[in-house]
């Protein structure tokens, strides 16, 4: 577990949510002020942290919830949250994501849990029990994000139109998703495209555990997760996805972009030196 | 502890935390009942997730809700509305199982009537009856998927005042 490759983590991951909610923002009435989405049931004892808009808080409070989620973001993406910080930033997240249900995708899912476990985990983590609470995390956080791959790739062996190659076909057929053009190709390519996605889901839980071909199939799920971007209409979902691939780089690779960070940003402080330096 | 935890402990709970969201979330028929019942408990209030888009097939109709009044309609978003709004609406289509053809009336439950109207704030003060319906376009043979039937299908809330 590399500190360069945390600190960079939190930083995709922070950056995520802060335009997650700002991109909200225009729609705050229609979310959380007079939500759209009915409130439902909270399922069991732990979930009153993902409900507290309307439950154990005032459901007017959602609005100053999401500010001072889009300030701790901002925080967390120039200097390391500390653990308090980062469980307010997992509660008001995903309580707000609660609250405007409807509108929630599996970007939102997935980011539920990754901010969960980023309350573990620690950039440099001081001593033994905050070493393994912090390593924790790291792997939950690893082994969440190609979980996912496995099980969507699952549910699609129950299926037939994944398994004959129609599925793409069908997906770009409908006006609301897309893209139309594919629709003109050949059955044949149309076929090859749909069976590479799934062979892509599967491969990924596999291969990541070797750094040049996990560096392959990072490039995939990246060209894969903006395309779904682009032409499903799920920005969110694919941009999540995105994120939490940086948990995945080497410590070398990310010491080499957190570098360039400081070019950009020379007021941050230096996550890849030492604390205290 | 002065050395941290024993060094099986994290992989301990990491494959316990795993092997109860692989119940919660693998297609329900392979996963015996009872362990799925404790898997529901565990993962539903914190660790919630579902990952079957699209699976274990895509949808085979394309669901648009409408909102009526008199001889107009027209859909619960439009081009150019904020992409959570889009979202919204047509995870209203997707909760109706709008994936799939619908009954010749499409009665929804509660929850999805708030939902609905809360879609059409703006249209609550026109004169007239407000309507809700769904236009489905559906594929009648996966190899030629452009070619799709269209539907209009009425939609009506529960009547709660019945026993």
């Amino acid at each position: 577990m590399s500190t360069a490759t945390v600190r960079l983590f939190q930083r995709a991951v922070y950056v995520w949510v802060l335009g997650y909610i700002l991109s909200a923002l225009p729609l705050v009435e229609q979310l959380w002020e007079y939500p759209v989405s009915p409130p439902l049931p909270v399922p069991g004892f732990g979930s009153w942290f993902m409900n507290a808009f309307g439950s154990w808080l005032p459901g007017a409070l959602s609005v100053p919830g999401a500010a001072l989620l889009i300030l701790f973001s901002a925080y967390g993406t120039l200097r390391e949250a500390p653990r308090w910080m980062a469980f307010v930033i997992w509660m008001l997240f995903a309580s707000l994501t609660q609250r405007a249900w409807l509108a929630s995708c599996g970007g939102s899912l997935l980011m539920n849990n990754v901010l969960l476990w980023m309350v573990f985990l620690r950039a440099r983590p001081d001593g033994p029990l905050d070493r393994a609470s912090s390593l924790l995390g790291f792997w939950a956080i690893r082994i969440q994000l190609i979980f996912t791959y496995l099980v969507t790739g699952l549910h699609k062996l129950t299926g037939t139109t994944w398994l004959d190659g129609t599925a793409v076909g069908i997906v770009a057929s409908d006006p609301q998703f897309g893209p139309a053009w594919l629709t003109t190709w050949p059955q044949g390519i149309i076929a090859l495209i749909t069976w590479s996605t799934l062979a892509l889901q599967f491969a990924i839980p596999i291969v990541v555990w070797w750094r040049t071909p996990r560096y392959l199939a990072m490039g995939c799920a990246v060209l894969f997760h903006l395309a779904t971007a682009l032409y499903i209409d799920i920005p969110q979902m694919g941009l999540a996805f995105i994120a939490c691939w940086v948990i995945w780089t080497d410590g070398e690779l990310a010491a080499r972009c957190e570098a360039r960070w400081q070019r950009m940003w020379p007021s941050s402080p230096n996550s890849v030196a030492k604390a205290g330096a | 502890m002065a050395n941290g935890p024993p060094k099986w402990l994290i992989p301990a709970i990491l494959l316990a935390h795993f092997g109860l969201l692989a119940s919660y979330t693998f297609p329900s028929r392979w996963i015996p009942d009872r362990l799925r019942y404790w898997s529901i408990t565990y993962a539903r209030p914190l660790f919630h997730q579902g990952w079957d888009l699209f699976a274990p097939d895509p949808p085979r109709c394309s669901c648009e809700v409408q909102a009526g009044i008199g001889e107009s309609w027209r859909a619960l978003d439009a081009s150019g509305d904020n992409y959570l709004r889009t979202r919204m609406v047509r995870n209203v289509a997707a909760y109706l199982n709008g994936g799939s053809p619908f009954p010749d009336t499409l009665t929804v439950p509660p929850v999805m009537e708030e939902a609905l109207l809360g879609l059409v704030r703006d249209m609550m003060h026109d004169e007239g009856d407000l309507r809700f319906r769904a236009v489905q376009h559906c594929v009648v043979d996966d190899h030629r998927p452009t070619d799709r039937d269209t539907r209009y299908v009425p939609i009506v809330f529960v009547d709660r005042h019945q026993p």
